[in-house]
Protein backbone atom coordinates (compact mmCIF):
# COMPACT_ATOMS: atom_id res chain seq x y z
CA UNK A 1 0.00 0.00 0.00
CA UNK A 2 1.36 3.58 -0.61
CA UNK A 3 -0.24 6.54 0.68
CA UNK A 4 0.38 9.32 -1.76
CA UNK A 5 0.28 13.24 -1.32
CA UNK A 6 0.15 15.63 1.64
CA UNK A 7 0.17 13.25 4.24
CA UNK A 8 1.02 10.12 5.60
CA UNK A 9 -1.17 7.15 7.62
CA UNK A 10 -3.12 8.01 10.27
CA UNK A 11 -0.80 6.06 12.57
CA UNK A 12 2.58 8.29 12.17
CA UNK A 13 0.82 10.83 13.45
CA UNK A 14 -0.61 8.94 16.42
CA UNK A 15 2.69 8.12 17.43
CA UNK A 16 4.17 11.27 16.59
CA UNK A 17 1.16 12.85 19.52
CA UNK A 18 1.52 10.20 21.86
CA UNK A 19 6.16 11.02 21.71
CA UNK A 20 6.61 6.99 20.69
CA UNK A 21 9.20 7.50 18.15
CA UNK A 22 13.18 7.15 18.02
CA UNK A 23 15.18 10.44 17.14
CA UNK A 24 14.82 10.36 13.59
CA UNK A 25 11.60 9.33 12.96
CA UNK A 26 10.57 12.73 14.98
CA UNK A 27 13.06 14.33 13.27
CA UNK A 28 10.76 13.37 9.69
CA UNK A 29 7.90 14.18 11.31
CA UNK A 30 8.48 17.44 12.31
CA UNK A 31 9.57 18.07 9.12
CA UNK A 32 6.70 16.83 7.39
CA UNK A 33 4.28 18.63 9.64
CA UNK A 34 5.97 21.89 9.15
CA UNK A 35 5.37 21.94 5.53
CA UNK A 36 2.04 20.31 5.58
CA UNK A 37 -0.93 22.35 7.21
CA UNK A 38 -2.96 18.97 6.63
CA UNK A 39 -0.37 17.08 8.43
CA UNK A 40 -0.35 19.88 11.00
CA UNK A 41 -3.91 19.72 11.61
CA UNK A 42 -4.15 15.54 11.73
CA UNK A 43 -1.65 15.89 14.39
CA UNK A 44 -3.64 18.78 16.52
CA UNK A 45 -6.52 16.10 16.25
CA UNK A 46 -4.17 13.24 17.88
CA UNK A 47 -2.69 15.86 20.45
CA UNK A 48 -6.07 16.70 21.45
CA UNK A 49 -7.40 13.05 22.07
CA UNK A 50 -3.98 12.91 23.86
CA UNK A 51 -5.01 15.65 26.05
CA UNK A 52 -8.20 14.35 26.90
CA UNK A 53 -6.53 10.73 28.20
CA UNK A 54 -4.52 13.32 30.74
CA UNK A 55 -7.61 14.49 31.72
CA UNK A 56 -9.38 10.94 32.43
CA UNK A 57 -6.91 10.12 34.23
CA UNK A 58 -8.87 9.47 37.59
CA UNK A 59 -6.85 10.52 40.88
CA UNK A 60 -8.04 9.04 43.75
CA UNK A 61 -6.91 12.02 45.90
CA UNK A 62 -6.73 14.72 43.64
CA UNK A 63 -4.62 17.07 46.10
CA UNK A 64 -0.51 17.56 45.57
CA UNK A 65 -0.01 15.16 48.33
CA UNK A 66 1.36 12.62 46.29
CA UNK A 67 3.94 14.94 44.72
CA UNK A 68 7.27 15.38 46.63
CA UNK A 69 6.99 19.12 45.33
CA UNK A 70 4.24 21.96 45.76
CA UNK A 71 3.46 25.09 43.40
CA UNK A 72 6.04 27.16 46.19
CA UNK A 73 8.85 24.92 45.12
CA UNK A 74 8.24 26.03 41.33
CA UNK A 75 8.31 29.14 42.61
CA UNK A 76 11.75 28.58 44.32
CA UNK A 77 13.01 26.85 41.51
CA UNK A 78 11.92 29.69 38.79
CA UNK A 79 13.87 32.22 40.92
CA UNK A 80 16.96 30.05 40.97
CA UNK A 81 17.00 29.87 37.36
CA UNK A 82 16.54 32.96 36.76
CA UNK A 83 19.25 34.33 38.48
CA UNK A 84 21.61 32.09 36.07
CA UNK A 85 20.08 32.59 32.85
CA UNK A 86 21.86 35.82 32.26
CA UNK A 87 24.31 34.09 30.03
CA UNK A 88 23.87 34.74 26.48
CA UNK A 89 23.85 31.53 25.46
CA UNK A 90 20.31 31.06 26.65
CA UNK A 91 18.83 33.42 24.53
CA UNK A 92 20.94 32.52 21.10
CA UNK A 93 18.57 32.43 18.01
CA UNK A 94 18.99 28.84 16.45
CA UNK A 95 21.78 28.94 13.76
CA UNK A 96 21.12 30.58 10.81
CA UNK A 97 21.33 27.99 7.84
CA UNK A 98 23.56 28.78 5.36
CA UNK A 99 23.15 28.84 1.65
CA UNK A 100 22.92 24.60 1.61
CA UNK A 101 20.01 23.78 3.62
CA UNK A 102 17.88 27.01 3.17
CA UNK A 103 15.33 24.38 1.69
CA UNK A 104 15.78 22.63 5.16
CA UNK A 105 12.71 22.80 7.33
CA UNK A 106 13.72 23.96 10.71
CA UNK A 107 13.31 20.78 12.77
CA UNK A 108 15.97 19.50 10.30
CA UNK A 109 18.22 22.37 10.16
CA UNK A 110 18.24 22.27 14.01
CA UNK A 111 18.94 18.53 14.50
CA UNK A 112 21.71 19.38 11.64
CA UNK A 113 23.01 22.19 13.67
CA UNK A 114 22.89 21.00 17.50
CA UNK A 115 24.33 17.70 16.36
CA UNK A 116 27.01 19.58 14.51
CA UNK A 117 26.52 17.09 11.71
CA UNK A 118 28.56 18.03 8.01
CA UNK A 119 26.26 17.54 5.14
CA UNK A 120 28.36 15.60 3.21
CA UNK A 121 26.79 14.06 -0.30
CA UNK A 122 27.71 11.23 -1.44
CA UNK A 123 27.97 8.80 -4.19
CA UNK A 124 24.45 7.03 -4.19
CA UNK A 125 23.97 5.75 -7.98
CA UNK A 126 24.09 7.92 -11.41
CA UNK A 127 23.01 11.25 -10.88
CA UNK A 128 21.70 10.32 -6.99
CA UNK A 129 23.71 10.94 -3.82
CA UNK A 130 22.79 10.50 0.00
CA UNK A 131 23.58 11.82 3.08
CA UNK A 132 22.78 9.85 6.15
CA UNK A 133 21.89 11.78 8.72
CA UNK A 134 20.83 8.93 11.44
CA UNK A 135 21.01 5.52 12.23
CA UNK A 136 19.20 3.44 15.07
CA UNK A 137 19.69 0.61 16.70
CA UNK A 138 17.52 -1.65 14.54
CA UNK A 139 19.15 -0.13 11.50
CA UNK A 140 15.94 2.58 10.52
CA UNK A 141 17.99 5.31 8.58
CA UNK A 142 17.39 8.88 8.45
CA UNK A 143 19.10 10.26 5.13
CA UNK A 144 18.44 12.69 2.58
CA UNK A 145 18.81 11.99 -1.34
CA UNK A 146 19.97 14.49 -4.25
CA UNK A 147 18.95 13.79 -7.55
CA UNK A 148 19.73 15.40 -10.75
CA UNK A 149 16.43 16.71 -12.66
CA UNK A 150 15.38 13.81 -14.99
CA UNK A 151 17.37 11.15 -12.62
CA UNK A 152 15.78 7.76 -12.10
CA UNK A 153 15.46 5.43 -9.20
CA UNK A 154 14.68 2.09 -10.76
CA UNK A 155 12.03 -0.45 -9.40
CA UNK A 156 12.15 -0.94 -6.00
CA UNK A 157 10.30 -2.75 -2.98
CA UNK A 158 11.03 -2.36 1.14
CA UNK A 159 11.61 -4.59 3.62
CA UNK A 160 9.62 -2.23 6.31
CA UNK A 161 8.56 1.27 5.98
CA UNK A 162 9.88 4.18 3.36
CA UNK A 163 8.83 7.48 4.45
CA UNK A 164 9.60 10.10 2.02
CA UNK A 165 9.44 14.00 2.31
CA UNK A 166 10.17 16.33 -1.06
CA UNK A 167 12.26 19.34 0.51
CA UNK A 168 13.05 20.84 -2.84
CA UNK A 169 12.65 20.19 -6.84
CA UNK A 170 9.86 17.28 -7.44
CA UNK A 171 9.43 13.60 -8.76
CA UNK A 172 6.85 11.15 -9.76
CA UNK A 173 6.05 7.49 -9.71
CA UNK A 174 3.78 5.42 -12.09
CA UNK A 175 0.59 7.37 -10.61
CA UNK A 176 1.58 11.06 -8.94
CA UNK A 177 3.51 13.64 -8.82
CA UNK A 178 5.55 14.69 -5.65
CA UNK A 179 6.71 18.57 -4.69
CA UNK A 180 7.76 20.14 -1.95
CA UNK A 181 5.89 19.03 1.39
CA UNK A 182 4.54 16.48 -0.42
CA UNK A 183 5.45 12.86 1.05
CA UNK A 184 4.93 9.18 0.56
CA UNK A 185 4.74 6.06 1.93
CA UNK A 186 5.59 2.75 1.13
CA UNK A 187 5.62 -0.48 2.93
CA UNK A 188 6.18 -4.31 2.25
CA UNK A 189 3.68 -4.51 -0.19
CA UNK A 190 4.93 -1.52 -2.44
CA UNK A 191 7.11 -1.72 -5.46
CA UNK A 192 7.22 1.45 -7.13
CA UNK A 193 10.03 3.37 -9.55
CA UNK A 194 10.64 6.82 -9.21
CA UNK A 195 11.68 9.42 -11.94
CA UNK A 196 12.92 13.33 -10.94
CA UNK A 197 11.09 15.69 -13.19
CA UNK A 198 12.91 17.76 -15.25
CA UNK A 199 13.71 21.53 -14.62
CA UNK A 200 15.27 21.29 -11.14
CA UNK A 201 17.38 19.04 -8.72
CA UNK A 202 15.16 17.34 -6.11
CA UNK A 203 16.50 16.71 -2.74
CA UNK A 204 14.35 14.29 -0.06
CA UNK A 205 14.12 13.38 3.18
CA UNK A 206 13.46 9.96 3.38
CA UNK A 207 12.91 7.19 6.51
CA UNK A 208 13.80 3.82 5.96
CA UNK A 209 13.43 1.16 8.65
CA UNK A 210 15.85 -1.45 5.59
CA UNK A 211 17.74 -1.68 2.71
CA UNK A 212 15.62 -1.23 -0.52
CA UNK A 213 15.26 -4.07 -2.38
CA UNK A 214 16.10 -3.51 -5.92
CA UNK A 215 15.07 -5.90 -8.66
CA UNK A 216 17.77 -5.39 -10.43
CA UNK A 217 20.62 -7.75 -9.11
CA UNK A 218 23.05 -5.52 -10.70
CA UNK A 219 21.88 -2.59 -9.03
CA UNK A 220 21.66 -4.96 -5.72
CA UNK A 221 25.26 -5.60 -6.09
CA UNK A 222 25.92 -1.81 -5.83
CA UNK A 223 24.08 -1.86 -2.68
CA UNK A 224 26.67 -3.43 -0.85
CA UNK A 225 29.04 -0.44 -1.18
CA UNK A 226 26.58 2.50 -1.16
CA UNK A 227 24.44 1.31 2.24
CA UNK A 228 20.73 2.39 1.15
CA UNK B 1 -5.38 3.36 35.95
CA UNK B 2 -9.38 3.67 34.37
CA UNK B 3 -10.21 2.53 30.92
CA UNK B 4 -9.97 5.73 28.45
CA UNK B 5 -12.83 8.17 28.27
CA UNK B 6 -14.40 6.71 31.34
CA UNK B 7 -14.52 9.98 33.63
CA UNK B 8 -16.42 12.34 31.57
CA UNK B 9 -18.38 14.15 34.28
CA UNK B 10 -14.83 14.87 36.07
CA UNK B 11 -13.77 16.91 33.18
CA UNK B 12 -13.13 20.74 34.31
CA UNK B 13 -14.31 23.16 32.60
CA UNK B 14 -12.05 24.48 29.55
CA UNK B 15 -12.35 28.04 29.84
CA UNK B 16 -11.63 28.58 33.21
CA UNK B 17 -7.93 27.11 32.62
CA UNK B 18 -7.65 29.19 29.76
CA UNK B 19 -8.11 32.29 32.14
CA UNK B 20 -6.25 30.83 34.74
CA UNK B 21 -3.18 29.99 32.20
CA UNK B 22 -4.11 34.08 31.42
CA UNK B 23 -3.31 34.96 34.49
CA UNK B 24 -0.45 33.52 35.00
CA UNK B 25 1.13 35.14 32.47
CA UNK B 26 -0.29 38.68 32.41
CA UNK B 27 0.23 38.69 36.06
CA UNK B 28 2.48 36.17 37.27
CA UNK B 29 -0.93 34.93 39.69
CA UNK B 30 0.21 32.59 42.05
CA UNK B 31 -3.22 31.57 43.08
CA UNK B 32 -4.13 31.08 39.69
CA UNK B 33 -1.12 28.38 38.81
CA UNK B 34 -1.87 26.58 42.33
CA UNK B 35 -5.35 26.24 40.64
CA UNK B 36 -3.62 24.69 37.72
CA UNK B 37 -1.00 22.98 39.54
CA UNK B 38 -3.60 20.97 41.86
CA UNK B 39 -5.70 19.50 38.63
CA UNK B 40 -2.79 19.20 36.07
CA UNK B 41 0.36 17.99 38.19
CA UNK B 42 -1.20 14.71 39.74
CA UNK B 43 -2.85 13.80 36.29
CA UNK B 44 0.57 14.72 34.65
CA UNK B 45 2.48 12.21 37.26
CA UNK B 46 0.62 9.69 36.58
CA UNK B 47 0.12 9.79 32.69
CA UNK B 48 4.15 10.07 33.41
CA UNK B 49 4.88 7.28 35.99
CA UNK B 50 2.29 5.14 33.52
CA UNK B 51 5.11 6.08 31.00
CA UNK B 52 7.85 6.12 32.61
CA UNK B 53 7.72 4.12 35.33
CA UNK B 54 7.41 4.87 39.51
CA UNK B 55 11.16 6.83 39.42
CA UNK B 56 12.87 9.72 40.62
CA UNK B 57 13.38 10.75 36.61
CA UNK B 58 9.34 10.41 36.49
CA UNK B 59 9.30 12.72 39.09
CA UNK B 60 11.87 15.29 37.80
CA UNK B 61 9.81 15.39 34.66
CA UNK B 62 6.53 16.38 36.22
CA UNK B 63 8.55 19.35 37.99
CA UNK B 64 10.01 20.52 35.01
CA UNK B 65 6.30 20.52 32.74
CA UNK B 66 4.94 22.24 35.91
CA UNK B 67 7.91 24.93 35.84
CA UNK B 68 7.69 25.21 31.88
CA UNK B 69 3.76 25.80 32.55
CA UNK B 70 4.59 28.52 35.19
CA UNK B 71 7.37 30.29 33.05
CA UNK B 72 5.81 29.88 29.40
CA UNK B 73 2.36 30.28 29.74
CA UNK B 74 2.62 33.75 27.67
CA UNK B 75 3.18 31.10 25.13
CA UNK B 76 -0.39 29.91 25.36
CA UNK B 77 -2.75 30.67 22.84
CA UNK B 78 -6.60 29.91 23.33
CA UNK B 79 -7.15 30.69 20.12
CA UNK B 80 -5.33 28.09 18.94
CA UNK B 81 -5.10 25.61 21.38
CA UNK B 82 -6.74 23.95 24.54
CA UNK B 83 -5.09 24.33 27.78
CA UNK B 84 -5.07 20.49 28.11
CA UNK B 85 -3.65 19.93 24.42
CA UNK B 86 -0.92 23.07 24.91
CA UNK B 87 -0.40 21.15 28.88
CA UNK B 88 -0.03 17.54 27.39
CA UNK B 89 2.05 18.82 24.72
CA UNK B 90 4.77 20.25 27.01
CA UNK B 91 4.58 16.89 29.30
CA UNK B 92 5.19 14.97 26.16
CA UNK B 93 7.96 16.96 24.86
CA UNK B 94 9.39 17.14 28.23
CA UNK B 95 9.67 13.47 28.21
CA UNK B 96 10.87 13.31 25.51
CA UNK B 97 13.57 15.60 25.81
CA UNK B 98 14.19 13.31 29.22
CA UNK B 99 15.08 10.21 27.42
CA UNK B 100 17.24 12.42 24.69
CA UNK B 101 19.21 13.84 27.87
CA UNK B 102 19.40 10.12 28.90
CA UNK B 103 20.57 8.81 25.43
CA UNK B 104 23.45 11.41 24.88
CA UNK B 105 25.68 13.11 27.38
CA UNK B 106 26.31 15.59 24.80
CA UNK B 107 23.21 17.52 25.19
CA UNK B 108 23.12 20.44 27.44
CA UNK B 109 20.16 22.05 28.65
CA UNK B 110 18.99 25.85 28.52
CA UNK B 111 15.72 27.62 28.56
CA UNK B 112 16.13 28.39 24.50
CA UNK B 113 15.99 24.94 24.02
CA UNK B 114 12.96 23.93 26.34
CA UNK B 115 10.55 22.04 24.03
CA UNK B 116 7.23 24.06 23.66
CA UNK B 117 4.63 23.17 21.90
CA UNK B 118 4.90 24.10 18.07
CA UNK B 119 2.07 26.31 17.08
CA UNK B 120 -0.91 25.02 15.72
CA UNK B 121 -3.50 25.28 13.47
CA UNK B 122 -6.23 28.24 13.95
CA UNK B 123 -8.76 26.60 16.31
CA UNK B 124 -11.59 27.18 13.35
CA UNK B 125 -9.32 24.95 11.13
CA UNK B 126 -9.72 22.16 13.51
CA UNK B 127 -11.75 19.76 13.55
CA UNK B 128 -11.42 18.07 17.18
CA UNK B 129 -11.15 21.74 19.49
CA UNK B 130 -10.37 22.72 22.75
CA UNK B 131 -13.92 23.25 23.66
CA UNK B 132 -14.91 19.73 22.47
CA UNK B 133 -13.45 18.57 25.24
CA UNK B 134 -15.91 16.76 26.98
CA UNK B 135 -17.44 15.67 23.53
CA UNK B 136 -13.55 14.19 22.67
CA UNK B 137 -13.97 11.87 25.93
CA UNK B 138 -17.92 10.96 25.33
CA UNK B 139 -16.43 10.19 21.56
CA UNK B 140 -13.16 8.12 22.59
CA UNK B 141 -15.48 6.09 25.14
CA UNK B 142 -17.84 4.88 22.21
CA UNK B 143 -15.21 3.49 20.09
CA UNK B 144 -15.21 -0.47 19.45
CA UNK B 145 -12.52 -2.12 22.00
CA UNK B 146 -10.39 -2.91 19.30
CA UNK B 147 -9.67 0.96 18.51
CA UNK B 148 -9.60 1.92 21.95
CA UNK B 149 -7.61 -0.39 22.69
CA UNK B 150 -5.01 1.19 20.18
CA UNK B 151 -5.22 4.05 21.46
CA UNK B 152 -4.47 3.32 25.06
CA UNK B 153 -1.44 1.08 24.56
CA UNK B 154 -0.20 4.31 22.43
CA UNK B 155 -0.55 7.00 24.85
CA UNK B 156 -0.71 5.22 28.28
CA UNK B 157 1.99 2.57 27.59
CA UNK B 158 4.08 4.17 24.78
CA UNK B 159 4.17 1.90 21.79
CA UNK B 160 4.24 2.76 18.12
CA UNK B 161 1.95 1.70 15.60
CA UNK B 162 4.69 -0.92 14.81
CA UNK B 163 5.04 -2.20 18.56
CA UNK B 164 1.35 -2.39 18.87
CA UNK B 165 0.73 -4.85 16.32
CA UNK B 166 3.72 -7.08 17.68
CA UNK B 167 1.92 -6.75 20.73
CA UNK B 168 -1.21 -7.75 19.58
CA UNK B 169 0.06 -10.38 17.01
CA UNK B 170 -2.17 -8.42 14.38
CA UNK B 171 -0.72 -7.32 11.11
CA UNK B 172 0.29 -4.08 10.91
CA UNK B 173 -2.43 -3.00 8.12
CA UNK B 174 -5.17 -4.15 10.42
CA UNK B 175 -3.60 -1.67 12.86
CA UNK B 176 -3.18 0.88 10.43
CA UNK B 177 -7.04 0.59 9.45
CA UNK B 178 -8.24 0.58 13.02
CA UNK B 179 -6.47 4.04 13.78
CA UNK B 180 -7.97 5.60 10.68
CA UNK B 181 -11.72 3.96 11.48
CA UNK B 182 -11.06 5.36 15.19
CA UNK B 183 -10.28 8.84 14.05
CA UNK B 184 -13.16 8.63 11.18
CA UNK B 185 -15.41 7.95 13.84
CA UNK B 186 -14.12 10.19 15.97
CA UNK B 187 -14.32 13.39 13.44
CA UNK B 188 -17.83 12.11 12.51
CA UNK B 189 -19.19 12.20 15.53
CA UNK B 190 -18.00 15.43 16.71
CA UNK B 191 -18.83 16.42 13.72
CA UNK B 192 -22.61 15.21 13.86
CA UNK B 193 -23.22 17.32 17.28
CA UNK B 194 -21.07 20.86 16.02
Amino acid sequence: MTARGQHLSDAWYLDQASGTLSLGERIFMESHIELSDEGAKKLADFEAIGAQILEDIEIENASDQTLGFDADDIFARDLDIAEVTTRPEDHTDPAPHDKQDRYFPIALSNFVNENKLAIRWRFLGPKLKKCLLWKDKDGTKLWMLKAEAGAAIPSHSHRGYELTLVLKGSFHDQANRFERGHVQEADDDTEHEISIDEGSECVCLALTQAPLAFSNPLIRALQLFTGI
Amino acid sequence: MPKIGSSIEKSPIIDDFALLLKRIASDRDKAAYRLVFQHYAPRIRAFLIGRMGQSASADDVVQDVMLTIWRKADTFDPAKSAPSSWIFTIARNRMIDHHRRASSKTHYESEAQMELPQPMQQADDLIIRGEDSQRVSKAVRTLPEGQAKILELSYRDGLTHQEIAARLNEPLGTIKSRIRLAMQKLRLRLGETT
